[in-house]
């Protein structure tokens, strides 16, 4: 097994190749969302129009709740900028504009006199979900109104139902800073997955892993001394995404360093057999490596890297949770920005599982192939 | 350039397993964020718990209730799952359920006798924009609460008027433009793949010293690359009308001369990025990021006009963008404003990139990388 364990390292070490897609995946989709999140203030601020054309103080209150109120991370729901109406309306025509709201004359004079004053949102309705956003946020301002909530207080005290809310983070991670924390976990998932299933195809390419096979090691000690070796492999893309992501967007981990080691490990113990059954069943280096960055990317996006799964139908999620990607993937952020033992034991006891499973069906598979070489 | 096509095709014929795969990531990429996002625009909606602490509840107490668990078309829809305090406070530690909503006792008699009263809202805060999707549905909820109840206190209200008259679905948007994604994919990787094939077999130098021009294998390498990018396309626009019933505006002979240009420019790409890196394991996430990169940027994910004018601006100078502004136009409301501009800047792009990348790719090819580096060291 230690014999099996020196070669892999040795040939990891002679050709880090296998480093690529490792460092190039998630610092791609690091790049990707920091050019998105930071052009637009944090994510949070949506671009709108606002058009005022009453010059009560009731429009003015309604405009000021609009312009500064703010999200978890303190940045305004809106970007706004004022405009006049055939101004807002030409840009929001033209495509340059995606929405405007419009505070009509007599706004202030219906309030004052009793009466229901309506503020209207022209949207560009591109897709359900852009209007999703634009309307929660109206509405928002809406009911902060109703509420009696104007700005700069947003006092809710006086208002027939307020809302109290309480968050289960101290500081809520901005979009930004989430995607970073996942990069880390996505360089390891990708480099676990991708050097496994070309260091087998490239094995099947030459032939040495027949004559691996047919040696009188024990099969057990085949997959475990591979599987040890991967694991030193694929640590080692941290040893650059790590620290590059954590100092260039400023964000380290809260929770304990011990637990977030183990989930790293369960995820490799996890991904490794996986990797080997790729290459074992793929056989060609390149198509290989396809099929583990597609794995990589599919399992990533399912798993809740880009979005956690709570939001996924269950009947959904029955599915995304039969991927260990989703299981790391619920425990790394979890772990990463909070200092927490709570809801671990599932996800981790899934990996080990997954392992065992997986390391049983390699097995049966070098068997079948000894039988037929 | 004829051969070199017809023997790349060929190579593509004989490998269906790699074929399979160019087909497979952007459908995969597209059911991946369907089902991802699907529970925030179908299906029973996002599991909330809701924790009624009233003890007498009444027609207020009833009617957040019905609010909570109604209908709604702005999504997320809320799945109200009754349960009591100490359960809805452990599932929530255990990270099992993302949002709870507390009705305190006294809500019924405060709302009767006009006192104020607060609900309590406990969030997941995972990252901005799941906090986000889980406090607006409340918010809305709470706000319609107020307009049926509190005529008097609801003295504001608002109307919504959309552009067009039907709104897409985003899943069904998302298709749409990760098709564009696919052609630059394929693209990109085909070509680049036609490189790296002839690196890895050692035939790159029996090639370049056949009869043959350079200039026009490598054309020919570029064209197979155009045709492999489109396979994927007609999987994802009938996948997403099976999925949601929507087939895109626009017409199919915009669509193919767009995409042609953009298959071609991302073929020459894929054709440099494989002289460079002359191995598989950078030229497959090569394609596929710098792929989801432009997909992203281009308008993909979200139209650019949510991100205000900056990016926009900065956005405008990237020639693929050009593409996925008309396509995504066209896709949607059927319009061709940005045609003629797009097209040009795009056919631009391309025959430069059809002219210069052979000869770079050819340069790049005569060089024995390894050995600069090596005489780099040495001279060290």
């Amino acid at each position: 097994m230690a014999a099996i364990v020196k070669k892999d390292l040795k040939q990891a070490k002679r050709d880090p190749k296998f480093l690529g897609p490792s460092l190039i995946i998630p610092l791609v989709f690091l790049l990707v969302y920091t050019i998105m999140w930071t052009s637009v203030g944090g994510g949070e601020s949506f671009a709108c129009g606002l058009v005022v054309e009453d010059i009560s103080p009731e429009a003015n209150n309604m405009a000021d709740i609009l312009e500064n109120m703010v999200s978890t991370t303190n940045h305004t729901w809106f970007s706004i900028e004022r405009y006049d109406l055939e101004t807002a309306d030409e840009l929001y025509r033209n495509g340059d504009l995606i929405a405007y709201i419009l505070i009509p004359d007599g706004f202030g004079e219906n309030i004052s006199s009793g009466q229901n004053a309506t503020a209207v949102m022209f949207i560009n309705n591109v897709n359900d979900d852009v209007v999703k956003n634009y309307v929660h946020r109206f509405e928002a301002a809406v009911l902060l109104f109703n509420q009696g909530a104007v700005y700069p207080d947003f006092d809710q005290s006086s208002a027939p139902i307020a809302m109290e809310e309480s968050l289960r983070l101290t500081a809520t991670p901005s979009n930004l800073k989430y995607m970073a924390a996942v990069a880390i976990i996505l360089s390891l998932i990708a480099c676990s997955l991708a050097s496994q299933a070309m260091l087998t195809a490239t094995e099947f390419e030459t032939g040495a892993l027949q004559d691996t096979l047919n040696s009188p090691t024990p099969r057990l000690a085949l997959v475990l001394g591979r599987t040890i070796a991967a694991i030193p492999r694929s640590l080692s893309s941290l040893l650059i995404v790590a620290p590059v992501i954590c100092i260039s967007m400023n964000v380290f981990p809260v929770g304990n360093l011990l637990i977030l080691f183990g989930i790293l490990l369960l995820t490799i113990l996890a991904l490794v057999p996986i990797g080997e059954l790729i290459g074992m069943k793929i056989r060609n280096r390149e198509q290989a490596l396809l099929a583990a960055v597609l794995l990589t990317v599919v399992g990533f996006i399912l798993g809740g890297g880009m979005a956690p799964i709570g939001l996924s139908p269950f009947s959904i999620r029955i599915i995304m949770l039969i991927l260990p990607t989703t299981h790391s993937l619920a425990l790394w952020p979890r772990v990463f920005f909070l200092d927490t033992m709570l809801g671990l034991t599932n996800s981790a006891l899934y990996l080990l599982g997954t392992w065992i499973v997986m390391s049983i069906l390699v097995m049966r598979l070098m068997k079948k192939e000894v039988e037929l070489s | 350039m004829k051969a070199s096509f017809t023997k790349e095709l060929r190579v593509w014929r004989r490998n269906p397993q790699k074929l399979v795969l160019v087909i497979l990531l952007p459908l995969m990429f597209f059911v991946g964020f369907s089902m991802l996002m699907g529970g925030v625009y179908f299906g029973s909606g996002v599991e909330t718990a809701v924790v009624l602490n009233e003890q007498n509840p009444g027609v207020y107490t009833d009617g957040l209730l019905e609010i909570l668990g109604e209908n709604d078309p702005i999504p997320p829809k809320l799945d109200p799952l009754m349960m009591d305090a100490e359960t809805a406070d452990r599932l929530f530690h255990n990270g099992e359920i993302l949002l709870v909503i507390t009705i305190p006792d006294g809500f019924e008699d405060a709302i009767a006798n006009n006192e104020s009263v607060s609900i309590q809202v406990q969030v997941a805060n995972i990252h901005e924009d799941l906090t986000k999707n889980l406090r607006m549905p409340v918010i809305r909820k709470l706000d319609i609460f107020y307009q049926t109840y509190f005529l008097n206190d609801s003295l504001v209200d608002f109307e919504m008027v959309g552009l067009r008259p039907f709104t897409p679905p985003r899943l069904a948007y998302m298709a749409w433009t990760i098709s564009v994604y696919s052609v630059m994919f394929g693209a990109i990787f085909a070509a680049g793949s036609a490189m790296t094939q002839e690196f890895e077999q050692e035939t790159m130098d029996e090639i370049i010293l056949s009869n043959q021009p350079p200039h026009a294998i490598y054309i020919g390498k570029m064209f197979s690359g155009v045709v492999i990018s489109f396979t994927a396309v007609p999987f994802l626009f009938l996948l997403s009308y099976v999925l949601f019933g929507v087939w895109p505006n626009g017409d199919i002979l915009t669509f193919l001369s767009l995409t042609f240009l953009l298959a071609l420019f991302s073929s020459g790409i894929g054709l440099i990025a494989g002289a460079v890196f002359r191995n598989s394991v950078f030229v497959v996430p090569i394609a596929a990021l710098g792929a989801i990169f432009y997909w992203i940027v281009a308008g993909g994910i979200a139209p650019l006009g949510l991100l205000g004018a900056t990016f926009d601006v900065v956005n405008e100078y990237l020639p693929v963008s050009n593409v996925y502004r008309t396509l995504i136009r066209m896709f949607v409301e059927g319009t061709y404003t940005s045609l003629t501009l797009d097209l040009t800047v795009i056919g631009l792009f391309a025959v430069f990139i059809m002219i210069i990348s052979p000869m770079i790719a050819n340069r790049i090819s005569q060089l024995n990388l390894g050995q600069i580096l090596e005489d780099a060291k040495n001279r060290r």
